[in-house]
């Protein structure tokens, strides 16, 4: 029973974005549904990241902070049509990423270095230290060196594919670590340049999540409210 | 008038054979209390072992159980405080753990391993454990929306099904996809919030630490890795104390080589922590106030006498005496308290005054100290019987503190006295300073009376306008180290105790009673709870055996809620056939009829559940049982007190009833000495008739009424230790007005033995004044003041009835 891992490491794992929305029924191997997880899309070494993907970086850590309405839709087995999810993301290179969940049911997951945090409306937190949880450190590893445009955390943490170029482009990662990896699946984002437009990941049982990212406001100013409201209020100031 | 028959035995020869004895004596002392280590400074060793009492058992378990056994190690790096050693702190509890001689326990958070046990544990049992505490928030929600009787499984059916769409909207549900077949009403989920909220920071109902209690963060911002430690002896022994001690520090230092790059410092709290440093502090004073007592007493009698000879034939038989008493004692008792042992042995001291007196009708030459103690023999035993009444009454106590002290002084003094009538005999009259004065005996006439009658009403008089206060305070026998204390708080706030959390038990006869009476705890909290307010303790995650039947019961009246749950899921836009593996289970769970037994779950659950939860309940087999809950102080107070009695529940801090238990043992310790005084007191009238019989009497009352009235006008709290300082003062006391009253006592002798027996006692007394432990300055101040009193009293008495009668 692997899969029992308690709690907000789940948390953290619905945030991980998974594949576009396909019927979980028709369940093609990723890399026949998803041609970037071919192997001749790896990238094996940061240190020789094809100029896209370097640019895709480098235009990712130009970004302070970013504020991202996205749509999330759920796929799975047990349920005859989607779930279907509103919100926005709001990331800042200090505090992390928190994700605002609206609709259905409002509350707030945030993931910074320390990390995560699900807040409810109510106040009420739920707290998980990544010192405590080697996969959780994996994961916001993964997050915050994507966010961030470091490309070699990121390396250290999965296996990277990736096709396409600057005005349209996609990145696969594989988490390395097995637990991770059986939560979240195999993970896909699209873009162009610095825009990601969306993020999916596909689990082992054929369930899926896919969010749809709506254009972001780049480096928007963060008010101490928001900052209360959405990320650690006593945040490291690191990056 | 010399002793017509000659000594049988040499005099050197019986003083060697008492020195043999005393020796015996000291060796047997010294063989029981070195092996078994029977010399206690606990304070809950002050009260009564027997199970009788349920909050003095509990306080027992409290210190000595499974909660007194934790021990807090918050280790950090002071060379980089921002983060904490959690690789140094895995390494230390992994050293500590393997010395399985002192720690039973020990962690510092969940490895893969353990969180796999223990979701496998309850994934497992998740049908039989979880469905019923399931169930009954179910019902809790029907009879919420103002309807009666038990859930009509539609509607059961479709909030399930609602609860379910509502979950796949969480964070959690993508990771628990795989599980949700096999679980559709959400028992592990749910079990693993309630996990997690009562694995966050311990037992914390505030904001917590992250996570598992691993790490937390001090006010002044430095990190700490924390260790819960559970150690494997009581924390009022020796092996729970230094050795322990030793090896955290032992296995620090290890650390330092290991982490090289690091300043590895550490804290700890726990019960033996400040067991350790009571124990330190207690022995460390009262072994020198104690010793400065004595030395001034032996001091002030070789002044006195001018030979040590004298001292030595005096001291002898006390000596023994003690020793043998306190070996007799320690048959009695399996551990004799500190304190005990300090004023018996003072108090045993003053049987000096036997000697004393003795000695003075003795004359070199003339009269032989067996001819001396025939003539005062009767004055001797009755002033060792009224002493000896009252402390024998105090074995009828529960309190050890006074059967300890009763039968050791009671003892003591019989011993004693029998040691001096075997053993001066043979001794020559020893060559002392003759006392002053002349030979006219003593007589209690009007001269006497009357002031005394006006000096009594007087008394009275003050002693009700004093109005002193009697009260216990069970603190004022502690001492309390405040830095110690601020230091052992700061510890338990980084494990999560906060100030805004409050425990309570749960008590019961067993187990299984006591889950149930928790449970009647958890639906109040349940209902009054809002905002950030929690409790926390075990029923959250185990049903109690009323849940499970009312669970088990109602899915036997509904068989068709199967039915209803797949038509719920079907219209909520489920695929109800790929939950075939619930129902399956469900159907397995209904045709069993076996509920859990918590008699044999909770052993299993102990051996799951990481160190901090395991304490949440008491060991399998203690009477009484009880489970533990934090719960915050602003939702205990919104608990009716009599749904509190309802659930027998007691918060754990029980220093009030404490109180109240040691105000019962008080007035029974008044009443019985009382009995023993007014049965001594018809004795002593009988004897020596109303005259002398009264003053007998009347001296050492009066001083205690007296003293009393004193200590209301200081504004000091009259507890159980004046009490006994009282009943010391009145027998002590007593000895004076029958050394002075007896007929056949002459005058200066009998001054001279009381005035360096009163000396002896207000200087010992006194010396144990600055003794910084309040309760035993209480006791001191008693005493001082009855003896003090009787002093002048006695004189003031010799004086106005030497008086010619027409002065």
């Amino acid at each position: 029973m692997k899969f029992l891992h308690p709690l907000l490491l789940t948390a953290v794992l619905a945030t991980v974005p998974g594949l576009r929305a396909q019927s979980p029924s028709s369940a093609p191997t990723a890399s026949e549904a998803f041609p970037v997880y071919a192997d001749s899309n790896r990238v094996a070494d940061p240190a020789r990241l094809p100029s896209a993907l370097r640019n895709i970086f480098t235009r990712l850590a130009e970004a302070d902070t970013a504020v991202i309405p996205f749509v999330e839709n759920r796929r799975m087995g047990i349920i005859k049509k989607p779930v279907e999810l509103t919100g926005t993301m709001r990331y800042s290179r200090k505090a992390g990423l928190s994700i605002a969940y609206e609709s259905p049911k409002p509350r707030v997951l945030i993931i910074d270095d320390v990390g995560l945090i699900e807040r409810q409306p109510d106040g009420r937190e739920r707290r998980i230290a990544s010192t405590d949880r080697p996969e959780l450190a994996v994961l916001t590893t993964i997050y915050l060196n994507l966010l961030r445009g470091k490309p070699a955390g990121l390396f250290s943490a999965c296996e990277v594919y990736f096709s396409g170029n600057a005005s349209g482009w996609q990145m696969g990662l594989i988490p390395k670590d097995e637990s991770l990896r059986r939560h979240t699946g195999r993970v896909l984002i699209g873009g162009s340049a610095r825009e990601i437009a969306q993020i999916s990941n596909l689990l082992e049982n054929g369930d899926r999540r896919t969010l749809r990212l709506s254009k972001s406001e780049i480096d928007a100013k963060f008010s101490s409210s928001i900052i209360q409201s959405y990320f650690r209020t006593n945040a490291p100031d690191k990056e | 008038m010399q002793s017509a028959a000659p000594p049988r035995l040499a005099p050197w020869r019986a003083t060697l054979a008492l020195l043999a004895f005393l020796a015996a004596g000291l060796a047997v002392l010294f063989g029981v209390q070195h092996a078994h280590r029977r010399v206690t400074v606990d304070v809950l060793d002050l009260l009564p072992s027997d199970q009788r009492d349920p909050t003095i058992v509990l306080a027992r378990q409290g210190a000595t159980g499974r909660p007194g056994r934790a021990m807090f190690i918050a280790l950090y790096d002071a060379k980089n405080p921002a983060k904490p050693p959690l690789a140094a702190a895995r390494q230390l509890s992994s050293d500590l753990r393997s010395r399985t001689a002192l720690f039973a326990d020990v962690f510092s958070g969940f490895d893969a391993a353990a969180r796999q046990r223990l979701t496998e544990f309850f994934f497992d049992r998740r049908v039989a454990l979880r469905l019923p505490v399931w169930f009954e928030t179910k019902q809790q929600q029907w009879l919420e929306e103002k309807k009666t009787g038990d859930p009509d499984p539609g509607w059961l059916a479709s909030t399930t099904a609602d609860d379910l769409r509502d979950f796949l909207a969480t964070p959690d549900a993508m990771a628990m996809s795989e599980l949700l077949p096999r679980d559709p009403l959400l028992l592990l989920p749910t079990f693993l919030n309630e996990l997690a909220d009562l694995t966050s920071a311990g037992l914390s109902t505030g904001a917590g630490s992250e996570d598992s209690g691993l790490s937390a963060a001090g006010p002044d911002g430095v990190q700490f890795a924390l260790i819960h430690a559970q150690i494997a002896t009581s924390p009022l022994e020796d092996n729970g104390q230094m050795p322990v001690f030793a090896a955290l520090e032992e296995g620090v230092a290890k650390l330092w080589k290991a982490f090289p790059e690091t300043e590895l410092k550490y804290r700890h709290g726990g019960t033996n922590k400040l067991a350790s440093e009571t124990r330190r502090n207690v022995q460390g004073e009262l072994s020198l106030l104690s010793n400065l007592s004595l030395g001034s007493i032996v001091l002030l009698l070789l002044m006195a006498f001018r030979r040590p000879a004298v001292f030595l034939h005096l001291l002898l038989p006390i000596a023994a005496a003690t020793a043998w008493g306190w070996v007799v004692c320690f048959l009695f008792f399996d551990k004799v308290h500190m304190l005990s042992i300090i004023f018996s042995t003072i108090l045993v001291g003053v049987a000096v005054d036997y000697g004393i007196l003795t000695l003075g009708y003795g004359q070199p030459g003339q009269v032989g100290l067996r001819d001396a103690l025939r003539r005062i023999r009767l004055t001797l035993i009755m002033g060792c019987l009224t002493s000896v009444g009252g402390f024998m009454f105090m074995v009828l106590n529960e309190l050890p503190l006074l059967k300890q002290m009763g039968l050791s002084v009671a003892l003591g003094l019989i011993l004693a006295l029998a040691l001096y009538f075997a053993y001066l005999p043979w001794m020559p009259a020893l060559p002392i300073p003759q006392a002053k004065g002349g030979d006219k005996i003593f007589d209690p006439n009007r001269r006497v009376l009357w002031p005394g009658l006006a000096v009594a009403v007087v008394a009275l008089a003050a002693l009700w306008i004093a109005q002193p206060r009697w009260r216990d305070d069970l603190r004022t026998l502690q001492q309390e180290n405040p830095e110690l204390m601020r230091e052992e708080r700061a510890v338990r706030a980084l494990f999560g105790r906060s100030s805004d959390d409050t425990f309570f038990l749960n008590i019961a006869p067993d187990l299984p009673a006591a889950l149930s009476k928790l449970e009647v705890l958890n639906r109040q909290l349940a209902a009054q709870r809002s905002g950030r307010e929690k409790y926390l303790n075990l029923a959250r995650v185990l049903p109690s055996p009323g849940q499970s039947a009312a669970c088990r019961a109602y899915f036997q009246a509904h068989p068709d809620f199967a039915d209803e749950l797949k038509k719920a899921f079907d219209e909520a836009g489920f695929d109800a056939a790929s939950f075939a593996p619930f129902f399956a289970d469900l159907d397995g769970f209904l045709r069993s009829n076996q509920l859990p037994e918590p008699a044999k779950l909770l052993p299993e659950l102990r051996a799951v559940l990481p160190l901090p939860l395991q304490n949440l309940w008491s060991d399998e087999g203690a009477v009484p049982a009880w489970f533990a809950s934090a719960v915050s102080k602003s939702l205990i107070a919104k608990i009716p007190p009599d749904a509190l009695r309802a659930a027998s529940a007691i918060p754990l801090d029980q220093t009030e009833t404490l109180n109240a238990a040691l105000a019962r043992y008080r007035e029974a310790a008044f009443r019985l000495a009382g009995y023993g005084l007014m049965a001594l007191s018809l004795v002593v009238l009988a004897l020596y008739g109303f005259k002398r019989g009264g003053f007998m009497i009347a001296l050492p009352a009066v001083s205690a009424v007296i003293a009393t009235a004193v200590l209301g006008f200081l504004g000091r709290d009259l507890g159980l230790l004046q009490v006994v300082g009282l009943l010391l003062g009145i027998c002590l006391s007593s000895d004076y007005s029958i050394f002075l009253a007896s007929p056949g006592s002459l005058p200066r002798n009998a001054r001279r033995s009381i005035r360096l027996s009163a000396a002896t006692t207000l200087l010992s007394f006194g010396v144990l004044l600055f003794s910084s432990n309040p309760a035993l300055q209480g006791l001191c101040l008693t005493v001082v003041l009855v003896v003090g009193g009787s002093l002048v009293f006695c004189e003031a008495s010799q004086a106005l009835a030497s008086r010619p009668a027409d002065a």
